[in-house]
């Protein structure tokens, strides 16, 4: 066997060596671009995550309101979202006493409390809640009652007794009473702001 | 084993070289030159065909065989001890060569090994000179008379010649060297000689007496080596026809003779047109007879191709382990274009799916979008609603409710409500519910004067006892309870008696009771 030359002797090796250089060369910007594109992976894999779980919270908020419009509707007629108006609520408690032939009645509206309570309503609303004292005298405990039964209605929003005290006059005579109403609705906290805004 | 290959043969010898071109089982042409510069017709043959190797059979006069034993070991301790032996029995030989010839069959089985040498010669080293110089690559270089062993295998007629007490001996005559003669025992050289040549124009009867002679002298010297008279030895004799027919008469002491002409041995080679009948030296016969060979029994290598020999495997290491990187380096390259190929593979359906839930998003933003008031601010309101509204306990209704109760056996004297723990804001219960207080706590105490019972006890109880059992059935959805009864007749209260004729009627007042309707009944679990 003749030999060659040294040079041609070497070419195979010289070949491995650069098709070693080539590869760790070709290797690291392999390893680059997966890297490229595994962040882009994750970053589009999250970001459809991201839209679906909105999605899934606003679709579940605006079932639950489609599922219970007619309560909406009814919670809009109430005036529970309106402002709290004092004065024709006062009318509206005095006149039904008058209806009711009560002797005395006497309405005290305390400032109303605002809470912002983040369970029920989170950032978005408040709830106004106003204290209302009343005395009252009944000639006849069923025009007692009677008022007791329609005084809720007079409210807008929501009325609930929170405490009362009826005595009865001796042999029927006259009945007595004291109530506090706690009256309630909701504010938006914009509207709040702009109300804030007006009584300045 | 014949093969299809083609190749040269140059038999060196003292007295010059024959070349044999063999092709397949065909011998193409041999010539005979006395010296390297009398060897036109050999150059000529040569340059016919340069790219055909020459391989090399060296028929010289001084040729040394050494009988080796080596202690068990692996090949490469073995090789390394053998390589140590042959420096040292052949320190001034340029050709070299060794070859395992068995193992002991006693004690440690040591190996054995046979190696041999060719003396460096001026005709020798010319002849070496002459084959570098030509074109035609260099083929195996190994000696004669150890190749001629495997001519006897095929001339001898000796059935057991494994035995180790057989013994043989091939005398030849060559043009190129004399009368080479080649003793074996048991199927293994022992030693060989080389006698010189006489005249080409001696007659067969003077080669007939040399070839005896010297044969005489063989014998001689083979009882050096073990041989008695009684061992069987068969004469191998390849000489011109008349040299055979002169020899026949002569009584040569062996226990079978074979005298065999050139042209015989050709032929039963395989070769049948390769040697003329008259032809009477047999350089053309071991030529053949070692171009029909893949290998030789036993190449000689000099210092020079056993350096090149090495450089050559450890350049096929090189190029070995070189393969090896480049194809493990394919592979490492290989590891993140199959990542990076899966992990683009399903991008286009990740990248649909992102595109799908945005634009699922957006439809449903624009449909909040158009919403009286923020999403989240209308859900707050409607859970608010709905918390107060399944709350509100109210106190009319349960006026109303306890009157009808009573009818006319009594009348509500004084009446206490509290919503208890319940009052407060919609914020203040919802944040109860969440200490698992699942109770409405509206707290109604009713003070009830009985009606018709006058100053008579047991009609009071009795009374009482029917209002409270009347209370408990209608309310009972409510804990109910009776903290005073018209006559405190309960083991547990203090029961006073005001009696005789003085004794008042009644102390001014109607028979009462007390009732308190507490709620306590669980609020709905539904979400607010």
């Amino acid at each position: 066997m003749k030999f060659g030359s040294w040079d041609r002797r070497l070419v195979p090796v010289i070949g491995a060596v650069l098709v070693v250089v080539s590869a760790a060369y070709g290797h690291v910007r392999l390893a680059e671009e997966e890297q490229n594109i595994s962040r882009q992976r994750s970053a589009t894999m999250a970001e459809t995550t991201r839209s679906r779980s909105a999605q899934a919270a606003l679709a579940a908020d605006r079932n639950y309101l489609m599922e219970r419009r007619e309560l909406g509707q009814a919670m809009a007629a109430s005036g529970f979202l309106d402002d709290q108006d004092r004065l024709a609520v006062s009318q509206a408690i005095e006149a039904l006493g008058i209806r009711h032939r009560l002797n005395r009645l006497r309405i005290s509206f305390a400032p109303e409390e605002v809470s912002g309570d983040r369970f029920t309503l989170g950032d978005s609303a408040m709830i106004v809640s106003t204290p209302v004292s009343m005395t009252l005298d009944a000639a006849r405990e069923d025009d007692l009652y009677g008022f007791l039964d329609d005084l809720p209605a007079q409210f807008s929003g929501v009325a609930m007794i929170e405490s009362a005290s009826i005595r009865r006059g001796a042999g029927g005579s006259v009945t007595k009473a004291k109530l506090v109403i706690r009256w309630q609705t909701v504010r938006g906290i914009a509207d709040d702001a702009a109300v804030a805004d007006a009584r300045q | 084993m014949i093969g299809t290959r083609h190749r040269f043969v140059l038999i060196i010898g003292d007295e010059g070289a024959t070349l044999c071109e063999v092709k397949g089982a065909k011998l193409v042409g041999s010539t005979f030159a006395a010296s390297p510069g009398k060897a036109d017709q050999m150059t000529a043959m040569l340059a016919a065909a340069p790219k055909v190797p020459v391989a090399i059979l060296v028929d010289v006069l001084d040729i040394s065989l050494v009988r080796e034993t080596i202690p068990p070991a692996s090949g490469r301790e073995r090789e390394q001890i053998l390589r140590r032996r042959t420096r040292q029995a052949f320190p001034d030989f340029d050709y070299t060569g060794t070859m395992a010839i068995g193992r002991e069959n006693q004690g440690r089985r040591d190996h054995l090994y046979l190696t041999a040498g060719a003396a460096p010669s001026a005709g020798f080293a010319a002849w070496m000179a002459y084959v570098d110089g030509v074109a035609n690559p260099r083929g195996e270089v190994a000696l004669l008379p150890i190749e001629a062993m495997r001519l006897l295998e095929v001339l001898r007629t000796d059935e057991d010649e494994t035995s180790t007490d057989s013994w043989c001996v091939l005398v030849s005559r060559e043009r190129s060297g004399g009368f080479r003669q080649v003793i074996a025992r048991g199927g293994t050289i022992q030693f060989t000689r080389l006698t010189q040549t006489i005249d080409a124009s001696a007659g067969p009867e003077e080669v007939a007496a040399a070839i005896e002679t010297e044969y005489r002298h063989t014998l001689d010297y083979v009882k050096r080596f073990g041989f008695t008279p009684g061992d069987g030895l068969e004469l191998v004799v390849v000489i011109a026809e008349a040299e055979c027919r002169a020899l026949e008469t002569r009584a040569l002491a062996a226990k079978h003779h074979r005298y065999l002409t050139p042209r015989d041995v050709a032929v039963m080679l395989g070769f049948e047109a390769a040697v003329a009948g008259d032809d009477s030296y047999c350089d053309t016969v071991h030529g053949i007879a070692f171009a029909s060979r893949n290998r030789p029994l036993m190449a000689l290598r000099s210092r020079v191709m056993i350096a090149r020999e090495r450089a050559r495997k450890f350049l096929a290491s090189c190029y070995f382990g070189a393969a090896a990187i480049a194809g493990a380096a394919v592979l490492y390259l290989l590891a993140p274009v199959s990542n990076i190929y899966s992990l683009r593979n399903d991008m286009p359906e990740l990248e649909q799916r992102r595109r799908g839930a945005q634009i699922d998003l957006t439809a449903l933003q624009s449909e909040i979008d158009a919403l009286p008031r923020p999403l989240e601010q209308m859900v707050a309101e409607l859970r608010t609603w709905r918390a107060l509204g399944e709350d509100n306990t109210d106190l009319g209704d349960l006026l109303g409710r306890l009157r009808g109760t009573l009818g006319d056996r009594a009348l509500v004297a004084a009446v206490e409500w509290s919503l208890g723990d319940n009052a407060g804001d919609i914020a203040t219960r919802a944040r109860r519910r969440t200490t698992n207080d699942s109770r409405r706590n509206p707290q109604l105490r009713v003070t009830l004067d009985l009606v018709g019972v006058g100053n008579d006890r047991a009609a009071a109880i009795a009374l009482g006892a029917a209002i409270e059992k009347d209370i408990r059935a209608d309310f009972d959805d409510y804990a109910v309870l009776i903290p005073r009864l018209p006559v405190p007749i309960r083991p547990t209260e203090t029961l006073r008696i005001d009696g005789g004729l003085a004794a008042p009627a009644t102390d001014g007042r109607p028979m009462s009771m007390v009732v308190l309707i507490q709620g306590v009944q669980a609020t709905a679990e539904d979400e607010l």
